[in-house]
């Protein structure tokens, strides 16, 4: 894997180039796919299909469908499709 | 998908181009400050400082972590990598800072046992696999980053995880802001404010701004159309001679923030007195340590680090980039001894540093080429 490749977060990537997300105060749209509401985490999925664990700690309950924005594994709000 | 496509039109953002051109005043120059170093990144990526006219200029604020980084904090997380059984996590950006003897990607290359991850759950999932090693995650941040380490700390406590521990760099945006805006060299007419900060804390932080300070401030979601809004914006501001603080991000951040986050950040951080910032010197209450619940998942206390204040090398100018005094091309050493792929300085380091997007997007020479035309020294 390449450096570019290394810091190219998943999630930040509607337009894919480097760089770091997390350290970038970038926050990008994921869409739900399942809900485990015991333990507080949704599975989503980016634009370019990567799959993330979410945690959804700070949002009302989440539903598969419902696009969030997601920074460093945490959605921070939601949007919509 | 929304929030991505419908603001990167461009013949919308052609019609925001020229509606910045009419708010102009005849002969009257504009210093506008993106704080975020997220927007610095959009404003190079989308060429939108080729959109607007010679007379608004922008300025590029304090707003990425990593820049604000004080080597010193680089030597304490490299010397925590090198205890032994120890798996030290950390954001991508963080493994090519320069500390006083190499980067953690050099403790890497060393033996120490780094890892990049992507979010502080994944550093926890790290400890769950390794139950006998002690795995600590480098958490770096603004208020955006801050909750979901709060809550990731939150979640090891609650199932126990004993092996796992955080070296805490979160810093806060207010304090270095009232520090720049203290600066009597600072000629700033106006703010573009960090967007996914406020989805946190909200646009109310920030009223200080126009109330003290006498500058409006637009918080400012981070697609072209967003930026080019928040611009004109401001501009509409001072034509109309108004000063306040205005949401060009409402589809997103709320007046008062998330209570919910701002709640289990005060459940799990506390304020430092105060932090070092690169550039800035050090600052009140402008960063987060682990509050006394949660001193066991502290690393600097369970492991230990050497505190030392470690001063920038002497050809860096991060500090004059960092408060606006200087743009990056004019650093004596951007673009020969400080390169994206040897960074001297932590502005040249990550994407969102002014330096790196400067190089990447190839401001350099355009200003260099000006700076020559001018008869200004490069």
């Amino acid at each position: 894997m390449s450096d570019e490749q290394r810091t190219r977060a998943p999630g930040g990537g509607d337009h894919g180039e480097p760089g770091c997300v997390t350290c970038g105060d970038v926050a990008s749209p994921m869409r739900v796919l399942a809900v485990d509401t015991a333990d507080g985490l949704a599975l989503c999925v980016d634009a370019h299909e990567r799959r993330v664990s979410v945690d959804t700690g700070i949002l009302d309950a989440v539903a598969p469908g419902e696009v969030l924005l997601v920074h460093a594994g945490t959605a921070l709000a939601r949007g919509s499709a | 998908m929304r929030f991505v496509q419908e603001f990167r039109d461009a013949e919308l953002g052609r019609a925001l181009a020229a509606e910045i051109r009419s708010l102009l005043a005849p002969g009257r120059t504009y210093k506008l400050m993106e704080v975020c170093g997220g927007h610095t990144h959009s404003i190079y990526r989308y060429g939108i400082d080729g959109l607007l006219p010679d007379a608004v200029e922008l300025v590029h604020g304090p707003g990425c972590p990593v820049c604000v980084l004080p080597m010193g904090r680089v030597d304490d997380a490299i010397a925590i990598a090198h205890e032994p059984n120890v798996i030290f996590t950390c954001f991508g950006d963080m493994l090519r800072i320069p500390g006083s003897h190499g980067s953690l990607l050099e403790a890497k290359a060393q033996g120490a046992d780094v890892r990049m991850v992507y979010s502080p759950l994944d550093a926890l999932a790290i400890a769950r696999r390794n139950p006998e090693r002690e795995v600590v995650f480098f958490a770096i941040g603004f208020e955006t980053t801050a909750p979901s380490t709060a809550l990731t700390l939150r979640r090891a406590k609650a199932e126990r995880i004993a092996n796992f521990s955080c070296i805490c760099n979160h810093v806060t945006i207010v304090p270095p802001l009232r520090a720049l805006l203290d600066s009597p060299a600072l000629e700033i007419d106006g703010f573009i404010g960090p967007g996914h900060v406020c989805t946190v804390v909200g646009a109310r932080p920030f009223q200080f701004i126009p109330e003290d300070y006498s500058r409006p401030l637009v918080i400012s979601g981070f697609e072209p159309l967003d930026v080019l809004q928040s611009i004109a914006m401001l501009l509409a501001q001072l034509a109309e001679d108004r000063c306040e603080v205005e949401n060009q991000y409402a589809r997103v951040v709320a007046w008062d923030g998330n209570a919910r986050a701002l709640a289990v950040m005060a459940e799990v951080f506390a304020l430092r007195p105060h932090f070092e910032w690169r550039g800035l010197g050090f600052i009140s209450q402008s960063a987060l340590r682990l509050s006394d619940a949660y001193a066991e998942l502290d690393a600097e206390r369970r492991f230990g680090v050497p505190g030392i204040r470690v001063a920038d090398p002497k050809a860096c100018q991060c500090g004059e980039v960092l408060k606006g005094a200087i743009k990056p091309w004019e650093c004596k050493v951007f673009g020969t001894a400080c390169t994206p792929e040897r960074p001297i300085g932590t502005c040249m380091v990550s994407p969102e540093g002014a330096c790196a997007a400067y190089y990447t997007y190839g401001r350099h020479a355009g200003g260099r080429e000006a700076a020559a035309r001018d008869g200004l020294a490069v």
